[in-house]
């Protein structure tokens, strides 16, 4: 069931004023149906594969706890060997046997196994990655190992975030699932506003926005540079307004039931740093990668070669993290250079802020440093939204021509993008009202910050998100880029 | 435990307060939804009405987006007689007209996005007038045979369609009853923006939603008097080989689904009974299979899930070779020497090309 559907603004309040209803001992079932059904909802035979990958982590933590220590590690393994084969098989088989296929063929061997022909199970990378979290967790005896069935079944099934995260740690989610929440006035009206913001940027901005990069990068060969260079720029904030907005609408649900979800994204493009825009950007999966790879690998107390290797290998695995394909793990690879670059360059670039004198002009190197690392994450988005290598060489290559029409007069300037006027000028518009919303949010949130004006500035605000949606909202039910992941 | 549930029972009232102030928006998106109304969801009936009564007295339509089935309602309700050429299919056979069959009263009763369920009610209002034709040109694309497709749009004619059902003997069931988009659109924020676009163009260029012409042709589509469809002219000029193939992509990979199917038994049995019922009423029935441009049959071929545009195409020829009807076109475009310059896009054919094949088939004894 997707977020911005019809389906969705039924099912969302019966949930809720159900869940408010009933007595406390029965609400986890409640949510545990709902979450089924909000599966379902997809693909409904997935429930299967769900609930085979629920019963053997449940079981694992078990025994991880309970074995003595020379055998926890054991069990782990299964765990972890039982995870990936669901996600090798569903994900990453295809891609596998594509490759072995085109080396065979160069090397003139006959390759006979085919392609499975199966669709990927919806937030498959997800909750697979939500239940590792838990028996890692466990196996480092920082969690306790539930012992309810059910519970743990909605752990990782919570329908607010099963689908595309936040991916939670069972620290922080597994014991909300025990606490009785009541209907807090307060708390459920920001939910319901949090979840109205991200359905703005959903449907307004990443779905509007998608209209041009969707038709640029469906076949990049029609266009030249300018319109490569807009298409990218606007899948920048596609993707981000995408992704941010599913995990508001996801916290925003969660919390007006009273559930507490870990924040995703914190503004990233107005990081100053790579590595800025990594702990700002899908908090959840660099936090996991983190925590669950990174440090276990040494993280950056090794040698300098070990820890070269170490970063590359986690943004080589989040790349293909996202999707089997090389475009990704090029994505993947891009930034992690990206970051080593910072660290090999890290005096250099000091040296040279010193003698510029752009060290001493605070501001001007700030938006000096967020337009630099916009520009890098804006180029490796290429990798991450064209459909094949080729296409990603071809824009890159065609990003410097076809620009010397732009500033004849207005009506070239449009031509050269491809794009009328107003759709132009209402993009521009939205991804200006997002800078200024998050630019104001230096100063706090939002929410508090309205609650503090007067009514009627208050409800002017609100009226305009609500009719901006009625009015600009596109209606394609498009479903959220991450749900492929 | 009583204090906290009071103060429960207050905070969702100060709830539903809140929402309560956004009526107002609720209101203008209905208001407008019902009475700008761009598809005559509400206002419905007058207007295909008045759209049918201008054909039928020998005028065109500046067309816009209407429910063409209740026109093809009032339409053949106004006909006086029995047409000698009915033409029944989707967009891919509208732009057939009285000129491809010379001499002939040819009438058109094409809608888009045709299913089998609408042509039994289309049939069923000839049949009910008593002016079957005497040669019905019945489109048999393969989506027809799909009874997963997603677009149903014959609400507007159901009860018909549900009276040549029990004519038939076909059991209830096999088609849903649609819910009405009356109800779906009266809130729906895609039908509001278009809406809204509506009111402001028409604001701008002073034109109502439909207007009488004489014109076959211009850069708006045109409903001709026989009920056949002239495409804008920018649609028409001629197109790369390489702009064939392109929309050829971008019409599978918007419509996979209509194609990505299996034969469904209880649509080729209604087939099979309406073709038997029809020659039991005298009219002879020709099967046409609108041929698709060479990358979308391409395209087919590559893809096993769409194998049953194959099947169809076999099990409409079977069909055909059981009633003895002929058979004009093929859905594989070299069989009638179709090329990319034939096509409008990737899905539909010049009339000027589907004119050839039905001449060169010689499809009127």
């Amino acid at each position: 069931m997707l977020f911005n559907s019809l389906e969705f603004l039924i099912f969302f309040p019966v949930v809720t004023t159900l869940y408010f209803v009933l007595p406390h001992g029965w609400r986890w079932a409640l949510l545990l149906i709902a979450s089924c059904v909000f599966y379902m909802a997809f693909i409904p035979a997935y429930i299967l594969v769900l609930f085979v990958l629920i019963f053997i982590d449940y079981f694992m933590a078990i025994w991880v706890e309970e074995a003595p220590d020379s055998k926890k590690k054991h069990f782990l393994i299964i765990s972890i060997l039982a995870t990936c084969t669901a996600l090798f098989i569903f994900k990453y088989f295809n891609f596998f046997n594509a490759n072995c296929q085109s080396i065979a063929h160069f090397i003139g061997w006959n390759y006979p196994i085919g392609a499975l022909q199966i669709i990927l199970p919806i937030g498959l990378s997800f909750h697979t990655f939500q239940s590792l979290a838990y028996v890692i967790e466990v196996y480092k005896g920082k969690q306790k190992a539930e012992r309810n069935f059910w519970i743990y079944s909605l752990y990782v099934m919570f329908y607010p975030q099963l689908v595309a995260g936040p991916i939670e740690r069972p620290a922080n989610l597994l014991h909300q699932f025990y606490e009785i929440h009541h209907f807090e006035y307060q708390r459920v009206v920001d939910g319901l506003k949090l979840m109205a913001w991200g359905m703005f940027k959903k449907i307004v901005i990443a779905d509007r926005l998608a209209l041009y990069v969707n038709q640029v990068y469906g076949d990049p060969t029609d266009f030249k540079g300018p319109s490569l260079a807009l298409a990218t720029f606007f899948f920048a904030f596609q993707i981000y307004c995408d992704f941010s907005g599913y995990s508001d609408i996801a916290i925003g649900a969660a919390q007006v039931m009273g559930f507490k979800l870990m924040d995703n994204f914190n503004r990233p493009y107005f990081s100053k740093s790579v590595v800025e825009f990594w702990k700002r950007w899908h908090i959840s999966l660099s936090t996991w990668f983190r925590d669950y790879v990174y440090i276990p690998l040494g993280g950056n107390r090794v040698s300098n070669q070990k820890f070269y290797f170490n970063i590359m290998i986690v943004f080589i695995i989040s790349g293909l993290w996202h999707g089997a394909n090389w475009t990704y793990i090029i994505w993947g690879a891009l930034n992690g250079f990206y970051l080593l670059f910072a660290v090999w360059t890290s005096d250099l670039r000091s040296n040279i802020r010193e003698r510029t004198g752009l060290a001493r002009h605070k501001n001007l190197l700030e938006i000096w440093q967020i337009l630099i690392i916009f520009l890098l994450i804006c180029f490796s988005w290429i990798f991450f939204r064209a459909q094949n290598l080729h296409d990603a060489i071809y824009i890159i290559t065609q990003l410097p021509h076809g620009w010397h029409h732009l500033g004849l007069n207005q009506v070239a300037f449009y031509d050269t993008f491809g794009l009328h006027r107003q759709d132009f000028m209402l993009s521009a518009a939205l991804i200006g009202v997002l800078m200024i919303v998050h630019r104001a949010q230096n100063h706090g949130s939002i929410r508090h910050m309205l609650a503090q004006r007067p009514t009627w500035v208050r409800w002017s605000f609100y009226y305009m998100l609500m009719l901006g949606i009625v009015f600009w909202g596109e209606q394609g039910r498009n479903a959220f880029i991450y749900f492929q992941f | 435990m009583e204090p906290k549930f009071s103060s429960e029972i207050s905070s969702v009232g100060k709830v539903l307060q809140k929402f309560f102030c956004f009526t107002p928006i609720l209101l203008l998106i209905f208001l407008t939804n019902y009475f700008v109304d761009p598809a005559f969801l509400y206002h419905g009936d007058g207007y295909a009405q008045r759209v049918a009564r201008i054909l039928t007295s020998g005028h065109n339509v500046g067309w816009v987006d209407c429910d063409e089935r209740l026109v093809q309602k009032y339409y053949i309700n106004d006909l006086k007689a029995s047409p000698d050429v009915l033409i029944l299919g989707s967009s891919r056979s509208m732009q057939i007209g009285e000129d491809v069959f010379h001499g002939l009263k040819t009438v058109n009763s094409s809608v888009s996005e045709d299913l089998l369920a609408d042509d039994l009610g289309i049939l069923q209002i000839y049949d009910e007038k008593g002016i079957l034709p005497k040669v019905l040109i019945l489109e048999a694309s393969p989506w027809m045979l799909n009874a997963q497709f997603s677009r149903k749009k014959y609400q507007s004619i159901y009860p018909d369609i549900w009276v040549m059902s029990q004519k038939l003997g076909v059991r209830d069931g096999w088609i849903s009853k649609p819910v009405s988009p009356q109800y779906i659109n009266m809130f729906s924020l895609s039908y509001f923006q278009s809406a809204v676009s509506l009111a402001l163009e028409q604001r701008h260029d002073h034109k109502d939603k439909f207007f009488v012409t004489d014109e076959t042709a211009g850069d708006y589509r045109i409903k001709l008097h026989d009920g056949s469809l002239s495409w804008p002219t920018q649609m028409l000029v001629a197109k790369t080989d390489e702009q064939i193939g392109r929309a050829a992509t971008q019409m599978l990979s918007e419509n996979r689904k209509d194609y990505e199917f299996h034969l469904d038994n209880a649509r080729m049995d209604i087939m099979d009974k309406l073709i038997g019922y029809l020659q039991k009423k005298g009219v002879d029935v020709v099967i046409f299979l609108p041929p698709y441009p060479e990358e979308t049959y391409k395209q087919f071929l590559l893809n096993p899930k769409m194998r049953s545009v194959f099947d169809a195409e076999v099990y409409f020829r079977s069909l055909a070779h059981k009633y003895h009807l002929k058979v004009a076109g093929s859905y594989n475009p070299l069989m009638y020497g179709f090329k990319d310059a034939d096509f409008l896009d990737g899905i539909h054919a010049r009339k000027e090309a589907l004119g050839r094949l039905f001449k060169e088939e010689n499809v009127i004894k």
